[in-house]
């Protein structure tokens, strides 16, 4: 069955839920957007693999919330029933002085369809180019 | 043919939320495509009779002239990611498979992380053919405060 108009608006608004959850240092609300036994795997961060030690990973950047924001771009989401991809890029934004371009990269998300909706089984972060903050 | 973009408060016609949403996707491929370095794929993009145009390079026109464009630059476009915001999307009257595409348009440069390289705006003639939506003419406007000194490369 391919994705309903349904399907694709939410999980766009899965990834908008992320990025003010992460700019707003919403730890419940960013590990609620991971299924329970979902993935997160950045250049950054490396691998953390379960909601809660994504929720424990998220409480230790908290404290740099408000400093930054994330900006998606240019998704191209495929997929059917309850399973779905999408690639798209990432703009990281520092939003207080010196007001710097911090990171670009693309994200390759695996979503999957839960009883609560549609929610991040696998979250990839693969960095173009970043600076040291 | 060069399809008018209806002005403000004049009659519009509406598409359907498939054809929205097939378009939006039309947009993020050909980024995706040329981002990395994609040439042939971007190409695949426009109708047979597709062009580019823009300030510093002219009209490239057809899939070969266009994939050659794209591809003559490999290392700066894959060092490149094309941001799109602000799209409208409109329909044309009297034709259900032509739509105009007009949108922001922010290319980061991988190598300078500081500003975007390129601020403007895309004016593009959408074409439906066999069911897929595709380029029929993308014209790249760059801001003019961001266009000194800078090539306005869609």
């Amino acid at each position: 069955m391919p994705l309903s108009v349904e399907d694709r608006m939410a999980i766009l608004a899965l990834v908008t839920r992320y990025n003010h959850a992460v700019d707003e240092g919403d730890v419940d609300t960013r590990s609620e957007t991971f299924t329970e036994d979902g993935v997160w795997d950045s250049d950054t961060a490396g691998v953390v693999t379960s909601r809660e030690a994504i929720r424990a990973h998220a409480a230790t950047r908290a404290p740099q919330a408000h400093t930054k924001k994330h900006w998606t771009n240019s998704p191209v989401i495929e997929g059917d029933g309850d399973h779905a991809t999408i690639t798209q890029y990432l703009w990281l934004v520092e939003i207080v002085e010196p007001r710097r371009t911090l990171m670009i990269g693309t994200y390759h998300d695996t979503v999957r369809r839960e009883p609560e909706g549609w929610l991040f089984a696998k979250r990839e972060l693969r960095v173009h180019s970043r600076i040291d903050y | 043919m060069c399809y008018r973009r209806p002005a403000a408060g004049g009659p519009r016609v509406s598409l359907s939320v498939d054809d929205r949403l097939e378009i939006l996707d039309l947009a993020a491929r050909y980024n995706h495509a040329v981002d990395s370095g994609d040439h042939e794929g971007a190409a695949a993009l426009f109708t047979e009779d597709g062009a580019i145009e823009a300030t510093a390079t002219g009209t490239i026109a057809g899939p070969a002239a266009i994939a050659d464009y794209i591809g003559s630059r490999p290392d700066g476009w894959q060092r490149r990611r094309h941001f799109n915001n602000n799209a409208i999307i409109e329909g044309v009257p009297g034709d259900e498979d032509a739509a105009t595409l007009a949108m922001y348009i922010m290319v980061l440069s991988r190598r300078e992380t500081v500003l975007p390289r390129l601020l403007g705006r895309y004016e593009d003639e959408l074409r439906r053919v066999d069911g897929e939506w595709r380029f029929r003419r993308r014209r790249i406007i760059a801001d003019a405060d961001a266009a000194s000194g800078r090539r306005a490369e869609g």
